[in-house]
């Protein structure tokens, strides 16, 4: 056979004779089809033969580093077995059994596998053997068949005089993608105005996130912050806007008006919801005032109304208007006055 | 110049000169008048040996260049009256101060001078106004404190500067928040009260000392818990994990599959 593969027959469908008039003929194009297949030569194999030049005593030291390799998966083998049963997992060599067990294992099969490659490489006959690609398309007569099967399959459903057959058939599958389409429904609803509020409101008491206590004026140093939430509301998602930063600054610091009139005594409130990809941030500089977001490094000034001095963040965070109610306790004035968290279609 | 301008002048000069010799002679009757009127000994010396200790302490171990000789501050560094002692024993403790140069962070060194000394200038600086003092508890106090609750207020309050593990990480322009693997039970507290540097201060209205114990309890756990994988990476994440695996795993894999392929 040719080395060179043989180029693609063309394709015959719809310019030949009708399947009908051809029935006749076509169990012997199938038997003639069988036949050059069985000489289409199919995993013919070559063998050339070629001598390994070796030194003396090649053979015998290929042979022991492959006994080698088996022997260290071997003792490796016995290894894992000794760490499973001797080592106590609660004892201070505990902390080693995994890495026992594991390493143990990793070497068992890295040596039966190095062995195995070895011996393949050093001791097998170097001989080269070629195999001939065989063709990648059907031969002419199988592709003639399949479509002639297909075409008189098609004739014998008659759809044209089956009609009630092929309105059926027509709507059932006009139907079928209807499902999909609904499932997109799914995607909803609409967050509609969520977005835009938070669970603050007026007369709302800032109370810690873990300990949910009240906050009192002094609870927090100069240079403090605390991470605050709206106090009796524990549903997830409802207070997934909500959590806000309160720091305390010494008298003098902050250098924003609308910031220190927001605020009550040098204690501010801010989101903690980063306006950029909203993140939770609370990676504060109290000398510096900076609050690092750890997700993109989006840095706010937070003596400066949180105004951002670094990073891809396109707003400033927004502040939270607090006083203190009858018993000193932080309490928001509101809700924020403008949506918290990164930017979203409709925000405007 | 006409001599009318210059006998004003001459009359001004010597108005100047004069307030000048009453305000010396009023400070010097002032002077006298104190000296005459303070108890004796009480300029220099206080009731406290260690306060006194403190304050020659203080100069020796050249605090006094950056923060002034009463520890009145300067332009390179901030006044001492009432950080407390907590913040002395906090700095001096952890190497910190003296500072070696000025940067954006004073990094961990060996202290440089011994604990009673420290204390001594701690007791010197609290004598100067009222500050946070040195936390007093013992290893028997923050071992019962409950991990759990301290690994929550952990992962609130100091994960994000400081990493879930402890490990430290980055701050900006070159700040960055320590590990606290070498930090001392006391440090951590003193740490959490004074807020050295850039760190926040928790003061115990809104961390209680029974938190900040946990907290301690909650980090000095994590650092004798073993890597079950037998190696940290420094425990810092996932960055560090892919890091490796990609490079060292698929790396390896790489190597020996090219062993495999490759004519005998």
């Amino acid at each position: 056979m040719s080395d060179e593969p043989k180029a693609r027959q063309a394709r015959k469908i719809g310019r030949r004779t009708p399947v009908a008039e051809q029935s006749g003929q076509t169990s012997m194009t199938m038997a003639a089809a069988a036949d050059e297949h069985a000489t289409d030569g199919h995993g013919e194999f070559a063998i050339k033969h070629v001598d390994r030049d070796e030194q003396p005593g090649e053979a015998t030291f290929a042979e022991l580093q492959v006994a080698a390799c088996f022997a260290v998966a071997a003792l490796a083998v016995v290894g894992f077995i000794v760490s499973y049963l001797m080592i106590d997992p609660r004892a201070a060599i505990g902390r080693y059994m995994n890495f026992a067990l594991g390493g143990t294992l990793a070497i068992a099969l890295l040596g039966l596998g190095a062995g195995f490659i070895l011996w393949a490489k050093k001791i097998l006959p170097p001989d080269k053997v070629i195999q001939q690609r065989h063709d990648f398309f059907s031969p002419e007569e199988e592709e003639i068949v399949a479509e002639d099967t297909f075409l008189k399959g098609v004739a014998d459903m008659g759809l044209g005089t089956h009609k009630i057959l092929r309105r059926t058939l027509l709507g059932a599958a006009g139907l079928l993608p209807l499902p999909a389409v609904l499932l997109l429904r799914d995607l909803g609803p609409l967050p509609r105005t969520d977005l835009r509020h938070t669970a603050w409101g007026k007369n709302v008491r800032l109370v810690d996130v873990e300990s949910q206590q009240p906050i009192k004026i002094g609870d927090v140093e100069i240079g403090g912050i605390v991470t605050v939430m709206p106090e009796g509301h524990t549903d997830p998602d409802e207070n997934a806007l909500s959590p806000t930063i309160l720091i305390r600054f010494a008298p003098g610091q902050i250098r924003s008006k609308k910031e220190l009139a927001w605020g009550h005594e040098d204690h501010v409130a801010y989101s903690k919801i980063c306006s950029h990809a909203g993140c939770p941030i609370s990676l504060y500089e109290q000398q510096t005032h900076h609050l690092l977001c750890p997700c993109h490094q989006s840095t706010f000034d937070m003596a400066n109304d949180a105004n951002v001095i670094f990073g891809p963040a396109a707003r400033r965070l927004p502040q939270l208007k607090i006083t203190v109610d009858s018993e000193g306790y932080f309490i928001a004035e509101g809700d924020y006055s403008q949506p918290v968290g990164p930017s979203f279609w409709e925000r405007g | 110049m006409t001599p009318s301008t210059f006998a004003r002048r001459l009359t001004s000069r010597r108005r100047q000169l004069a307030s000048a010799a009453i305000v010396a002679v009023a400070l010097g009757l002032l002077g006298m008048l104190y000296a005459a009127l303070a108890p004796r000994g009480s300029a220099s010396t206080s009731a406290d040996p260690a306060v006194d200790e403190g304050r020659a302490l203080f100069t020796k171990l050249s605090c006094a260049s950056c923060h002034g000789l009463n520890a009145e501050g300067g332009e390179r560094a901030p006044s001492l009256v009432g950080v407390g002692a907590a913040a002395v024993d906090f700095q001096m403790g952890t190497g910190r101060m003296p500072l070696q140069q000025h940067g954006p962070e004073a990094p961990r060194k060996r202290p440089v001078t011994s604990e009673a000394n420290i204390l001594k200038v701690a007791a010197y600086v609290a004598s100067l106004g009222p500050g946070p003092a040195i936390p007093q508890f013992s290893s028997a106090d923050w071992q019962k404190a409950d991990t759990a609750f301290g690994g929550a207020l952990f992962r609130t309050n100091c994960a994000q500067c400081h990493n879930f593990a402890g490990s430290g990480g980055e701050l900006t322009y070159g700040k960055y928040a320590p590990t606290l693997s070498d930090a001392t039970p006391r440090q951590i507290y003193e740490a959490m009260i004074t807020g050295p540097e850039n760190m926040p201060v928790f003061g115990d209205k809104q961390l209680t000392p029974p938190q900040k114990l946990a907290i301690i309890n909650y980090v000095r756990t994590i650092k004798t818990q073993a890597d079950p994988g037998g190696v940290g990476l420094g425990r810092v994440g996932p960055v560090t994990e892919t890091v490796v695996g990609w490079l060292v795993g698929i790396g390896v894999l790489v190597i020996v599959t090219i062993w495999i392929g490759a004519r005998a």
